[in-house]
């Protein structure tokens, strides 16, 4: 059997018994899930959802100048909620017994204690603007010219970043997290499969029928693309949640943020499963697999401590380091593209080492998996390690 | 390939300080059932994974009708280890189209040969369990099919009948008998049944501590080792009885071993004297006395016994 189909057939195994496996299931709901719930959360709490302001139109005046003043009250996130007068004097009735907060019509501009600032000056602005309106008609321009002077005298609005937070620092934890938690699944799957097949002894059985490089490529492939496929849906569940609930603007790198995130989910992986599958194939028993494990556990754990604080400061020195240092760069790099802190040729940089060291795991990872996976009885000691690895 | 045969010549194995292997070679021809036999320790089991490449012996070939074995061949091999192997949590019918596939089986047929081994073995109605929710003897005939689901060209059984009720054993020896006779795959495998290994192999390989003892088929065994040997059992007499003639020496219980000058006759006239006589004749060993005989009294024959 050609190495390709066997590592296809491996992988297939691999994805075919994680869609059967409750635990799969149940741990991709409850990231979904968790992912959502904040999603929702960061909305409802830390969201600017629009204001809602009980505002009354006094006669056909004030019904013009409401209607008007919809568009700019929706940019400062205000609802306009219309009731019509027919007097002055009803509205300010209504505003006394608190049932409306502002009033407009040909008059002053009618303001209960405490209403909505942002209101009374979109109310007043747009007021004034019909004011003016009715000057010009009076002063015999025609009305085409009137709208026409009235348009060039508005303004644009256009947001410059600033350096404060925008929601980006946010995004880069929860990217940092999801990460941390992708690739610590995986890779500790990848891990239980190896010694499962080892301490089950059906590795034997296989390796009749297969080479162990393409059984080591299929296992890691296989439980790589769930793994990807369970990011992606806890990352679309995320994104699906902000935008349908429609209460907040999206860090304007989230999306950027979101690929790279699955892009080096497969880099990392290559990397930190390639790690998981030398820890599994030098021992034997489940037992040991908790020792065995330790050094990339730690590994991970710390490239992730790091990666946290990288987040916090996403232009430090430690950041840039973190970028180019391939166990940190999984969580590192999307970590600063949210913050907007990653220039492009650090990242391309990043990407080209995190494949050279994947290239060396992998051909590492192949040379002491096929060597020990055969073997059994008490782990395999460092010393040991290093005299398989030199044997032919 | 089928009807092809298999040679070990002259195979070794060390661990450290520990042989255990030492210049062993047996031949498995086209078509029979070889048992495998000898004491645990005795090299059996390493043996065997060598001969389908889980292990490689320090000296020695193992051939495939005249040619060093390689791993395509290997392949072709249907095996079962000692430890078993299977994932546990995969469903049955999944993990034999499994293997069906890396030996080489398209889907399709993977699936038939899975379904017509599971009915063959009496486990179809598990097909869709997982592995470890079936009893120890149901794995067991799933590991079987396993080994079988591909069409190997050869089987090697490590222990295939340990922990069997005796219908699994029916059930396993006609499977085995009927791949060997039909197909024409050469089967070998290590028991410690000794009356199964007797009643199902053409041929019977015997090791002890890493060597060949004796091999060939039980009657040759038999013929070769029964020299002699007469059986005079005389009712009344004590276990210990023994005639005191020259030449005719107590071997066990009413078995003795007469040199090639002692005359049967001698035996039976005393034998008469001492009470009366309930049986008489050529001793034939069984291939559980042969073991016995062979491995002697102090070579770990306990767990020979211990099995029936």
């Amino acid at each position: 059997m050609n190495g390709r189909r066997a590592s296809y057939l491996a992988a297939r195994r691999e994805v075919r018994e994680r869609l059967r496996s409750r635990a799969f299931l149940i741990s991709t709901l409850v990231q979904v899930l968790a992912v959502a719930a904040i999603a929702i959360a960061v909305s409802v709490v830390g969201g600017t959802g629009p204001t809602e302001v009980k505002v009354g139109a006094i006669g056909p005046a004030g019904e013009t100048i409401t209607a008007q003043a919809q568009v700019p009250a929706d940019r400062l996130d205000l609802d306009l909620l219309i009731e019509n007068f027919a007097t002055e004097q009803a509205a300010r009735a209504a505003i006394e017994a608190g049932d409306i907060e502002i009033a407009v019509g040909t008059g002053p501009v009618l303001a209960g204690s405490g209403a909505s600032e942002p209101a009374q000056a979109v109310l007043g602005q747009v007021a004034a603007e019909q004011k003016l309106r009715s000057g010009l008609d009076q002063a015999g321009l025609p009305p085409a010219r009137t709208a026409e002077l009235l348009d060039s005298s508005r303004v644009g609005f256009e947001q410059v970043r600033t350096s404060e937070d925008d929601g980006g620092q946010g995004i880069a934890f929860l990217s940092t997290i999801l990460l941390y938690l992708a690739l610590i699944f995986a890779g500790y799957a990848v891990a239980s499969g190896v010694v499962e097949e080892k301490s089950t002894r059906v590795v034997e059985l296989i390796i009749k029928a297969m080479k162990p490089r393409d059984l080591l490529a299929g296992k890691v492939i296989g439980i790589g693309l769930m793994g990807l496929v369970q990011l992606l849906l806890v990352v679309a569940a995320g994104l699906g949640t902000t935008l349908l609930l429609g209460g907040v603007d999206l860090p304007p790198a989230t999306l950027d943020t979101a690929l790279l995130a699955l892009l080096y989910f497969v880099l990392g992986f290559a990397l930190y499963g390639c790690a998981f599958a030398v820890a599994g194939s030098i021992v034997s028993r489940q037992e040991d697999s908790q020792s065995s494990t330790a050094p990339v556990m730690i590994l991970l754990v710390g490239s992730y401590i790091i990666a946290t604080s990288i987040a916090s400061q996403p232009s430090s020195t430690l950041a840039v380091i973190g970028t180019l240092l391939p166990p940190v760069a999984p969580f590192a790099v999307p970590a600063r593209a949210a913050s907007g802190e990653l220039p492009l040729e650090q990242l391309l940089l990043s990407v080209v080492l995190m494949i050279a060291a994947s290239a060396m795991l992998i051909w590492l990872a192949g040379r002491v998996y096929e060597r020990a996976v055969l073997r059994t009885g008490a782990p395999i000691r460092f010393r040991e390690l290093l005299r398989l690895l030199r044997s032919p | 390939m089928p009807g092809g045969s298999l040679e070990v010549d002259r195979i070794s194995k060390r661990y450290g300080d520990l042989v255990a292997l030492e210049d062993l070679s047996l031949a498995v021809e086209p078509g029979q059932i070889t048992g495998f036999v000898g004491p645990n320790g005795s090299g059996k089991t390493t043996a065997m994974r060598i001969i389908v490449g889980l292990l490689e012996a320090d000296s020695g070939e193992v051939r495939w009708s005249g040619q060093p074995i390689d791993s395509p061949t290997r392949r072709r091999i249907g095996y079962m280890p000692e430890e078993r192997g299977l994932y546990p949590k995969m469903k049955v019918s999944d993990q034999l189209d499994y293997f069906g596939e890396i030996h080489g089986l398209d889907g399709a047929t993977a699936s038939r040969r899975t379904l017509e081994w599971l009915e063959r073995l009496g486990v179809a109605d598990r097909a869709a369990d997982n592995v470890e929710a079936l009893s120890l003897g149901n794995q067991q005939r799933v590991q079987l099919a396993a080994s079988l689901v591909f069409e190997p060209e050869m089987l090697i059984l490590d222990e295939p009948f340990s922990g069997l009720d005796p219908i699994g054993v029916d059930v396993l020896s006609g499977v085995l008998t009927e791949v060997c006779e039909t197909r024409g795959v050469p089967v070998i495998f290590s028991s410690h049944q000794l009356e199964l290994v007797e009643r199902l192999c053409d041929s019977v390989v015997i090791v002890k501590e890493g060597r060949l003892v004796a091999s060939g088929t039980v009657e040759q065994l038999e013929r070769d080792n029964s020299d002699r040997l007469w059986l005079a059992r005389v009712g009344g007499a004590p276990e210990s009885w023994d005639p005191g003639l020259p030449g005719i020496e107590w071997r066990r219980p009413f078995i003795f071993r007469l040199d090639d000058e002692a005359d049967p006759q001698a035996l039976l006239r005393a034998a008469m004297d001492a009470g009366r006589v309930l049986e008489f004749g050529e001793h034939r060993p069984g291939l559980a006395e042969l073991f016995r005989s062979t491995i002697g009294e102090s070579g770990g024959t306990r767990e020979a016994g211990e099995s029936r």
